[in-house]
């Protein structure tokens, strides 16, 4: 097991009405690659935002472990988590055009994140920024710096952001839903970058997205998340050559593959919606859309072992 | 047979940008028409001229043996019917689901359209309780529900859908499939199924025409686009689907940073900038119209 570089225990999100996280833990060691995979509204991006303290002002966040490297991120206090972000942590989201000022020019905003952190002379961030943009494959990185964020592509502008995320050496980042807005052709490619850069870096990456295409083919761990509360966590190959949670063999079986998934016949599907669940809530949060549903559901359901590194919350052996 | 649409050399330009740019095409009667490619390749232009939502600029569009722009709106509607990706956006907020789904019966002059409603309403799978709620009221995967009953109550021809799954989550989007599915079959319907998700087009469609910068540069059938495509750029869309099997690693495209741009169309082949195979005169001479036997395939590498 790599040394953890996150390390979250027992993490709940609660809103007035709503439990958006309940007991969520996981770790992402150096040099890993974890997925945290899940619907709309299963909680993946509110565990993300939670790790980085940017939840929103009427959530209240409570864990048994929050812990990044050294630090308890759980006592740390605004200003502490300020200086982490973008420096230690490193984050990515969907949409780099909301991420990105239009106002300003690539290299402004990128000298601008260094400098907060790092300080040092304009001449030497943008210097900087200019390496990491050469690193994440953009020719003519000089000329980038000049640029305004809507005179690049999609493609461009998220490795703009991977650029920007990279500034000042963090151990871990965070991408939700990196290449979800992007054309296929391109996502292959922004994807290889973040893994070719983990490697060279060792960075600890903890990527959060719906796509189990995705994450097949660059996940190390996966968890899958439903309704709030992980059900299965296991390395790729065997999540998705022994899927034991009913939930995560339904969403399986719900994606067509070519040349794998017979045409003409009705695709896998899951009955029902997600439900949203009231603090409070106990038991199986999946009970009412599973064919297997029994009473024993209804209560605190323990893990099982599937294999030594593959657990999964549910009744069924 | 005779094609149910027939579109020849349609063309469509807003401003300097070129949407479509020459498309002809044929759609048999009962098939389901896979139309893919990237942001900006014009496939949702092309939904909107066949639904007859735009005219073109050039070009002739032949539904059920009729010119479309002979066609009034009604007689339109009655033919072909557009689903969209986003049903909220596609219905209206302040009408309940009854009303929303009797629009096309009442456009047409009709009354006592109740009963109708609650027979599509349970044919799409949904409660007839719905038929008093509103859109806000429902999950994603519901109101694209409301939206299918929408286009089938005045029984069309033709269904036109653009990007219908690409906004729900994949359990919901393999319920709206196998709905879809369902549906063509039982109706006799014809389906344009306009996605960027080739892996859902795998599935549903019986043809398939992929567009690159306002052209079509293949078409072919389903089995014969998959297994053996002929374009490069249709080899590398199809080497870029990510599947869900571990161990694959992650594909390079092979394709260059020359990110295509409609306002800016390449001379020669249009793919040209981006392509891993292409040669000199690929930058001079345009592929269009080109074939390999029976297929279209716009590349010059091709042999007759």
């Amino acid at each position: 097991m790599p040394e953890s570089v996150l390390d979250v225990t027992d993490l709940r999100v609660g809103f007035a009405r709503q439990e958006a996280v309940r007991g969520v833990s996981l770790t992402v060691g150096r040099g890993e690659t974890h997925c945290l995979v899940g619907e709309s509204g299963c909680g993946k991006s509110m565990t993300a935002l939670a790790v980085m303290g940017l939840l929103p002002r009427a959530a209240r966040r409570s864990a048994e472990h929050l812990r990044f490297e050294r630090t308890d991120l759980a006592g740390l206090s605004n200003r502490g988590m300020n200086r982490l972000r973008g420096d230690r942590i490193g984050m990515i989201f969907q949409e780099p055009m909301t991420s990105l000022n239009p106002a300003f020019t690539v290299g402004s905003q990128m000298t601008e994140i260094y400098r907060r952190h790092r300080g040092g002379s304009r001449a030497a961030a943008a210097e900087r920024a200019a390496a990491l943009l050469a690193r994440v494959g953009i020719s003519g990185p000089e000329r980038r710096l000049g640029q305004f964020p809507h005179q690049l592509s999609g493609g461009l502008r998220q490795r703009v952001m991977i650029a920007s995320a990279l500034l000042c050496n963090p151990a871990l980042l965070i991408a939700d839903e990196p290449t979800t807005a992007l054309d296929v052709t391109v996502q292959a490619d922004i994807l290889r970058l973040l893994q070719r850069l983990q490697s060279e870096l060792g960075l600890a990456l903890l990527l959060i997205t719906h796509d189990l295409g995705v994450v097949a083919r660059i996940a190390d761990r996966v968890s899958v998340m439903y309704a709030g509360e992980i059900v299965e966590h296991a390395p790729v190959a065997a999540l998705f050559a022994r899927p034991s949670h009913p939930y995560t063999r339904g969403l399986l079986d719900s994606l067509p593959i070519p040349g794998k998934t017979a045409r003409g016949e009705p695709l896998g599907s899951i009955p029902g919606t997600v439900p949203r669940l009231a603090p409070g809530f106990v038991g199986c949060p999946f009970r009412d859309r599973c064919a297997h549903a029994a009473p024993a559901c209804a209560a605190d359901v323990p893990w099982r072992e599937a294999a030594p590194d593959h657990l999964y919350r549910c009744i069924l052996p | 047979m005779t094609p149910i649409i027939e579109i020849r050399d349609v063309a469509r330009r807003f401003g300097a940008v070129t949407a479509v740019d020459g498309v002809s095409l044929s759609v048999a009667e009962g098939s389901v028409m896979g139309i893919v490619g990237e942001s900006g390749c014009g496939k949702s232009t092309l939904a909107r001229l066949i639904l007859g939502l735009l005219p073109s600029d050039t070009g002739e569009i032949r539904v059920a043996g009729q010119r479309l722009d002979t066609l009034d709106r009604r007689a339109r509607a009655r033919l072909i019917q557009p689903i969209f990706q986003d049903p909220y956006a596609s219905l209206n907020p302040r009408q309940r689901i009854r009303d929303i789904v009797a629009l096309p019966l009442r456009a047409q002059g009709e009354r006592d359209v109740d009963e109708r409603v609650l027979a599509i309403l349970g044919r799409v799978g949904l409660a007839p309780d719905m038929a008093g709620r509103y859109p806000h009221q429902l999950s994603g995967g519901q109101r694209q529900r409301v939206a299918i009953a929408r286009a089938l109550i005045g029984r069309p021809r033709i269904i036109v859908c653009d990007e219908p799954t690409s906004a729900l989550d994949v359990s919901v989007q393999a319920q709206i499939l196998n709905l879809l599915a369902e549906l063509r079959r039982d109706f006799g319907l014809t389906l344009i199924f306009i996605s960027h998700n080739l892996a859902v087009v795998e599935h549903i469609a019986t043809d398939v025409a992929v567009m690159y910068l306002g052209r079509i540069v293949e078409h072919a059938t389903v089995d014969q686009v998959f297994a053996h495509p002929l374009h490069p750029y249709t080899k590398a869309l199809l080497a870029s689907v990510l599947t869900p099997e571990p161990g694959r690693g992650l594909p390079e495209s092979g394709l260059g940073e020359g990110y295509p741009d409609p306002a800016n169309i390449p001379p020669g082949c249009r793919f040209h900038p981006r392509c891993p195979v292409a040669v000199d005169r690929c930058s001079t001479e345009a592929p269009n119209n080109r074939r390999q036997g029976q297929r279209l395939a716009e590349c010059l590498l091709l042999a007759d």
